[in-house]
Formats: C-alpha cells, structure tokens, sequence
C-alpha cells in the first residue's frame, strides 16, 4: 500500500505530525461540506424563493433590498466582492441586469451565475428610445423580452424549481431538504394563485383594463384576462411622450377606464395630468419591481397587494 | 404710437383676458364631461348542468363575488338556472364543490347555455373539496 510506504520513508518522529495533519484536512473538509451553500441575489423574489427552498442550509446575501428600483441598481464593489465569495448567483435575467458581464468577471467562472428568467417563456414588448439605466441601450421600437416575470405566480413556481435544483448542485448531500422544502412553498403558490383567481373573478371581464406609469403587468394581464395601456415603456427611467400620453388619454375616455395605477418607483405626475383630463381616479400604489417591505415584504403580501389594489378600484 | 403707456397697458390687458378665458375653458373642462359612459350589460338567463363523478353535498356558483346559485347533487347531477349580465367578453364563474375532505380525485363538468343557446362546458378535477374559476365566453 502506498500510504504504507509513504509512511515507512518518514522519520519515526514525523509519523504523529503526519497524522495529526491528515486529521486536520479531514476535519476541515467536513466543516466545509456542512457550511450552507453561499447564494447571492439580484432580485427580491428570488432571495425569498432560496430562502424558502434552501432554510438553515443556504446563506443568502440580498444584494438589491426591498423598496430598492431593481432597473437603476447598479453593483458596488462590495457586491462584487461578495459575488465573488458565493457558490450561486441569482439573478432575474430577461435583461433586467446589465451589469451581468461584471458579475461573471467577479466570480472568476468559480460560482454559478443562474439567469433564472431566462429559463421559461419571455412576453415581449417594445423599448422606448433611450437608456433603461440597466447599463445598455434599447433602439426605438426593438422588441426586447419583458422582464417582469414575478408577476405571473406560475412563473414563480417555474422559478422555485430552477433555484431547488441549482441549489442541489451546490450541496447535492441536501438533496432531499430542498426538495421537500420547495414542495411547501410550491403548494403555498398554489394556494395564492386561487387566491388571485377568486379576486379577478370579482371583477366583470369587459372591466379588465390596466393603465400603469410603467409596463411591467404584462404577465398578470395576460394569465388574468386584463388588457394593458401603460404611460411608458419597459423601465422606470422612460419619458412617455406626449403623443403617447395623448393617445392614452384617448383610449381611457373610449374604454371608459375607471382607474389608473401609479407604481411605487414612479413620479405620478403624468399619471395625475391623465386623471385630470380623464377622470378616471387614482387607483393607488401598484408594486411593479419586486418585494415592498411591511406587508409587501414577501411574494404572497406583493401579489395580494397588487391584485386587491387593481381589483377594487376597478369595481 | 400715441396715447399714454397706462392706456396701451390696459387694452393689451383685455385683449389677453378675452383670448385666455375661452382658452382656459378649453383645457380645463371638467374631467367628468369627458368619461365615455360605460356600456350597460343587460341582465340575463342562464341556464346550467351539473355532472359529478361522485356525489356532493352542497354546491355554488358566484358571480363577481355574488353567489347566483347553490343546490346538491347527490345523485351527482344536478339543473339550475341563474341571470347575471353576459358581456361580449364572456364571464367568470367561481365553482365551489363541497366534495368530502378525504375523497379520491373526482370531477365536475359545468354545461351552460349562454343567452344566445350556445353550449359551452368547462370541467374541474379536485381530490377533496374543489373550489375554481371556469371561464365562459
């Protein structure tokens, strides 16, 4: 046997430390193996999804915060830092990051950079002329994917299985944790998603039209049977123009649209012009970008916000 | 140009006010003025049949929140008749089946007769109570 071998080469008085030093390699290795696995989030749903599914056995470092406009971040060096340190990288994708090269450059191939969205199916839209304050330009008039997915609830349960098995990769010894763990926040968007169905079946379907400051309900108009006219484009940096604040003005006396929806990262003073020369009321707040904080603060309080929000005002 | 600077002030004035005025009226009607009224649904008679794989103790039917019809159907069918307006865009109607908690995968399948006598049917599959939205257009 080598190590034998190895071992009978050594002088007497080494053989200990030689050891005492295969011991400590040992030991330090099993800490490692039982460390959580070391994640970093770029979007509010997705640090709750891994914290749901990966529980005690995950480290989730949430790089963009609650109430934070996922569309004008840009990362510091001290998130770099961290990226660089993490075995996972979540990020929302559908373009939502520009900054996606600098990440990849952070982490130096060592971690997975998971571009969750990109995973399942795009809705698209069309750009506006300008830059979205993601860190790269759309032309005007380019079709580009919309990245707003965490309003449909579908896409959320689409997304929990994506970071369960990237997860699993990491730590493939808590395998069984994570499966179990994203089966009960799957059968709790299970629960919310009829929760939804029942809301949005309180409201006529000839009543369905949704006029927000940003376009990012897409995929809630289209699981739910709204049609959407927003004031700007895909991002919160859009100008709209006044031809198109015209036109909308127009549609919302034709449609005879009873309320329209500000968002959170929004300055609503087109939306107040339109109200004015409408009529229509302000219906409130929408959360558009990711999680709010108090009772906003997880997925469920987000959806149920938003959806009681535009229901009742739409009633 | 002759007479005093006060005069010219003042005329420059009316004119100003004669030409602002109707422009201000223009821009700033009132809102309500300008709100297409919303097309009126009229009410009207539904009629609906119910085919259970197993039998049930209760079922409801609501509308925009309102429940329109309950009834049983334990000779798992059952007949009703509701009126709620039928917009061009069709409806949605919340089905609750109060199946047994512990029943094995069962189904439902809801026929309507809409107000122009098209037949349409929706089905709903739930192991235990069943509780869905059924579209209808």
């Amino acid at each position: 046997m080598l190590h034998l071998k190895f071992g009978a080469l050594l002088p007497e008085p080494m053989k200990p430390m030689l050891s005492s030093l295969i011991v400590s390699f040992a030991l330090v290795s099993l800490a490692r193996a039982d460390e959580p696995v070391r994640v970093s989030s770029f979007s509010t749903i997705l640090t709750e999804i891994a914290e749901q599914v990966g529980g005690s056995r995950v480290n989730v470092t949430a790089h963009i915060k609650p109430g934070t406009d996922p569309h004008e971040f840009q990362p510091k060096p001290a998130d770099l830092k961290t990226v660089g340190e993490s075995q996972v990288v979540l990020l929302s994708a559908k373009h939502m990051e520009g900054y996606v090269g600098k990440l990849k450059e952070a982490t130096g191939g060592k971690s997975t950079v998971v571009e969750v969205g990109d995973k399942f199916p795009s809705l698209k839209m069309k750009a506006g002329d300008h830059d979205h304050g993601h860190g790269h330009d759309h032309g005007h008039g380019e079709v580009v994917d919309d990245p707003h997915w965490w309003h449909s609830v579908a896409n959320v349960k689409r997304a929990t299985k994506v970071v369960r098995d990237e997860l699993t990769k990491a730590s493939p010894a808590d395998k069984a944790t994570f499966a179990k763990n994203a089966d009960a926040y799957t059968a709790k968007l299970d629960a919310l998603q009829k929760w939804v169905n029942n809301k949005v079946a309180e409201l006529p379907r000839n009543q369905r039209k949704l006029v927000t400051s940003h376009d990012a309900f897409q995929y809630f108009a289209r699981e739910n049977g709204f049609t959407v006219y927003a004031v700007e484009g895909v991002s919160t940096a859009d100008q709209p123009s006044s031809k198109k604040v015209a036109e909308l003005i127009a549609t919302i006396k034709k449609q005879g649209v009873k309320a329209i929806f500000a968002e959170t990262f929004q300055n609503p003073k087109v939306l107040a012009e339109i109200t004015r020369e409408t009529g229509a009321k302000l219906g409130g707040e929408l959360l558009s970008d990711g999680l709010g904080e108090g009772d906003t603060g997880t997925f469920e309080g987000m959806t149920k916000h938003n959806v009681s929000t535009i229901v009742d005002a739409l009633k | 140009m002759r007479g005093s600077p006060l005069l010219r002030a003042f005329l420059a004035f009316i004119g100003i006010a004669l030409v602002g005025v109707p422009l201000w009226r223009l821009t700033h009607r009132p809102a309500a003025a300008f709100v297409a009224p919303r097309v009126e649904v009229k009410n009207q008679s539904v009629r609906m049949e119910l085919t259970l794989t197993q039998p049930a103790n209760r079922v409801s039917v609501r509308h925009l929140g309102k429940v329109v019809w309950t009834g049983e159907a334990p000779n798992n069918t059952a007949e009703g008749e509701f009126i709620i307006p039928w917009p061009p865009d069709g409806v949605d109607l919340r089905v609750e089946i109060g199946w047994p908690e512990t029943a094995p995968l069962a189904a439902a399948r809801i026929r309507l007769t809409d107000p122009e006598g098209t037949e349409q049917e929706r089905s709903i599959w739930s192991a235990g109570p069943a509780d869905d939205v059924l579209t209808f257009r």
